[in-house]
């Protein structure tokens, strides 16, 4: 048999006949149970509760009676976002953003503006997940079994006779590893079996992913595995490589990712949610008041009007000049939220940017950019389900106001709430309503998931060649 | 013609702040047993160490059978059977796993009745094979890594501080298992501290102090070597 394979053996069998390692397998096999059974049940929940609670805001919406359309404007409606079938293993920035949005017209609500500060974004330690079990836990389960691999050799003074049988240093680092990587291989059982029972909308496209992400998990728990076997041949003691792995571990785990959100919010900061709303408010203004058609904004746009069909007052257009007005003010207003939206979002991506460029010193920051790509729960998923729900907002208002332009005559119009039969008149049936399309979110791609994460992906494998240049390195050094 | 087995020439190693072996220069030949005398911190473990390839030589050369251990260590090692001062045996297994695995490394294949035979000729209780080595003496521990070694069936053994630990009659029985090695032409480089034992079973036994071969006494033709002339020797330098 292969000197390596056999190391490998040997170092399995010394586990299975030690306390430590079984206490450390069994606290490895509850803590991945327990992270899938408590991401699965918890996403599960908030599946349900979303899908319940939008097929109750589509019902209130769609129930509404006879009514002015732009009443059904700022009467609004509520727009949910379902987790994507992966979230059950890495739920994530879902918890920290929001996942619902109030649509009305004129204004862009909730998860848009109520984050205007990413504040700890990724820094977070994160929810007890598979990913954060994977990511977290199981390397420090893998220090725990692995930091006396080849110094317990060195104490024991068996590496004098494992070396003496003429086996090179390298294969008998690598056998270290092999049967470290076993345990890491083991701990990715829950990430797949959890991903292969997973349901819901694009489930196939995210199966896709399912690969790509394990592989990710595999690369990262592997770049430890060759970490924890190298500085444990690297230094003389257990003591000492137990206090240098976890030491990595605490700066790595624990630190960086804090070091990382904090430096970012610093380098690239971004206005309160005052500030924010103060500088909107005051664009806003300047746009005018499309409620008043008197209003000195729409002059201009009156003038051209009329230009155009060749009237000279808006009475005698072939539409309500209200709703038109309406109309034109929307589009102009959400030109504005547009520029506001997609401001904040590109100061978000510079911050996540910067927070990234930490993946350098520590690999965790890169796979977890990598999982939440591949599970659709990163920072550009949240971004597309805002600009999805702002399209089918704008949409939804604009259909109204199209209603009101072309549903009924300026005169009623301005008399509906004067006169008992103008505004009979202007309350338009309820089946315009009821026939609106529900809001249903497309996921990104598989393929767009996969460009959002390759850039993690290829520091990851920066990071193996490195820990894989250390284990050569401590195989040259390494001593008796 | 009788070849060299092991040659240290200007042998210099540092461990740490300290040169621990400092231009040492010897010759074994084949079928030879040679003995390493020494107090403490002479370089006695450090010379079979460099012989092994498992430290940095910062001078000189360690040949083994013509092959440098420090440029060839992996080849080296192959040719070597090696026995730790301490028997660095695995713990959590017994006599016959150890055996079998250490062989399995050097991709010896030795059947049961070859294993048996050697845990035999060491005189280990045959119901302690299958137990695990922590509930084992030193001495049966130095029993089993003596076994393996046998087993390795290399051209040359180097020994630390071989019969350490071992009760008088197991000490007697090892001296056979080395006579009798050298007699097929195995080399033996063995280091110590027991005088009276190097002189009954080496054919020539070199005092070593301060990482320095001191001198070198030979058997004479009835195999019989000076213990009175070392002893006096080995205390003039401890004196001085």
């Amino acid at each position: 048999m292969n000197p390596i394979l056999l190391i490998a053996n040997d170092e399995l069998r010394f586990w299975r006949r030690s306390k430590l390692a079984w206490t450390v397998l069994t606290t490895l096999v509850v803590v991945s149970v327990c992270a899938a059974f408590v991401s699965n049940t918890e996403v599960s929940r908030r599946a349900q509760e979303r899908l319940a609670q939008q097929a109750e805001a589509d019902a209130i919406f769609q129930a509404q009676p006879d009514r002015h359309p732009h009443r059904m404007v700022h009467y609004g409606h509520y727009v949910y976002r379902t987790a994507s079938p992966l979230a059950v293993i890495d739920s994530g920035i879902n918890s920290m953003v929001g996942t619902s949005i109030f649509l009305e017209g004129h204004r862009q609500n909730t998860a848009t503006f109520a984050s205007a500060r990413e504040t700890g974004l990724l820094s977070r330690f994160g929810n007890f997940s598979p990913a954060f079990a994977l990511q977290s836990l199981v390397p420090l389960l893998l220090i725990i079994c692995g930091f006396a691999s080849v110094t317990r050799e060195k104490e024991n003074k068996t590496l004098y006779q494992l070396i003496g049988q003429g086996i090179g240093n390298t294969s008998l680092l690598l056998g270290k590893s092999l049967a470290l990587w076993s345990l890491a291989l083991l701990a990715l059982i829950p990430l797949i079996a959890l991903g292969l029972s997973a349901t819901g909308a694009d489930i196939f496209d995210f199966r896709q992913s399912l690969g790509g992400l394990t592989f990710g998990y595999l690369l990262y728990l592997s770049i430890w595995v060759l970490l924890i076997v190298g500085v444990s041949a690297l230094v003389r003691t257990s003591t000492q490589s137990l206090s240098v792995l976890l030491g990595v571990w605490i700066v790595s785990v624990v630190l960086m990712p804090r070091v990382a959100g904090a430096y970012a919010n610093a380098a690239a900061p971004s206005p309160t949610q005052i500030e924010t709303n103060l500088r909107l408010a005051e664009t806003m203004r300047s746009g005018g008041d499309s409620h008043d058609i008197e209003d000195s904004a729409f002059m201009d746009l009156r003038e051209r009007t009329l230009a155009e069909y060749n009237v000279e007052s808006i009475e005698e257009l072939p539409f309500n000049y209200r709703g038109f007005v309406a109309l034109r003010g929307e589009e102009a207003d959400t030109e504005v939220l547009n520029q506001f939206a997609e401001e904040r979002m590109v100061r978000e991506l510079e911050q996540k940017r910067v927070a990234d460029s930490f993946s350098a010193l520590s690999p965790i920051i890169a796979m977890r950019a990598f999982s939440m790509a591949l599970t659709g729960t990163a920072l550009q998923d949240h971004h597309h389900f805002l600009r999805a729900a702002e399209d089918y907002r704008y949409d939804m208002v604009q259909s109204f106001n199209r209603l009101q332009m072309t549903g009924m005559t300026l005169a009623d119009d301005l008399a509906r709430n004067t006169d008992a039969e103008s505004g009979r008149r202007t309350r338009l049936d309820a089946a315009a309503w009821r026939e609106m399309p529900v809001f249903e979110l497309q996921p990104l791609s598989h393929a767009q998931r996969w460009q959002a994460a390759s850039q993690a992906g290829f520091i990851m494998v920066l990071w193996l060649l490195v820990a894989f240049g250390l284990l050569l390195f401590a195989g040259r050094r390494l001593q008796a | 013609m009788t070849e060299i087995a092991l040659q240290a020439t200007d042998l210099k190693v540092i461990r740490g702040n300290k040169t621990v072996l400092s231009g040492m220069s010897f010759q074994v030949m084949q079928g030879e047993v040679f003995a390493l005398l020494g107090g403490n911190g002479a370089g006695k473990s450090t010379t079979l160490l460099a012989f092994m390839g498992l430290l940095d030589v910062v001078d000189g050369r360690a040949e083994v059978l013509g092959q440098s251990a420090a440029e060839d260590a992996v080849a080296v090692r192959s040719k070597i059977a090696y026995l730790p001062e301490s028997a660095a045996l695995y713990e959590h297994l017994n006599a016959i796993e150890n055996l079998t695995y250490f062989l399995s490394l050097s991709q010896a294949r030795p059947d049961a009745k070859a294993l048996h035979s050697a845990l035999e000729s060491v005189n280990l209780p045959k119901d302690s094979w299958t137990q695990p080595l922590k509930s084992y003496s030193k001495g049966m521990r130095q029993k089993t890594a003596i076994a393996l070694a046998l087993l390795r069936e290399t051209p040359v053994l180097l020994l630390d501080e071989p019969t350490s630990g071992l009760d008088p009659a197991a000490v007697e029985d090892f001296h056979k298992i080395v006579e009798k090695l050298a007699s097929i032409g195995v080399t033996v480089l063995m280091v110590t501290h027991d005088l009276y034992g190097a002189c009954q079973v080496a054919h020539r036994v070199g005092l070593l102090r301060a990482g320095q071969l001191v001198d070198v006494f030979e058997a004479d033709e009835d195999g019989a070597i000076d213990i009175a002339a070392i002893r006096d020797l080995f205390l003039q330098q401890q004196a001085a």
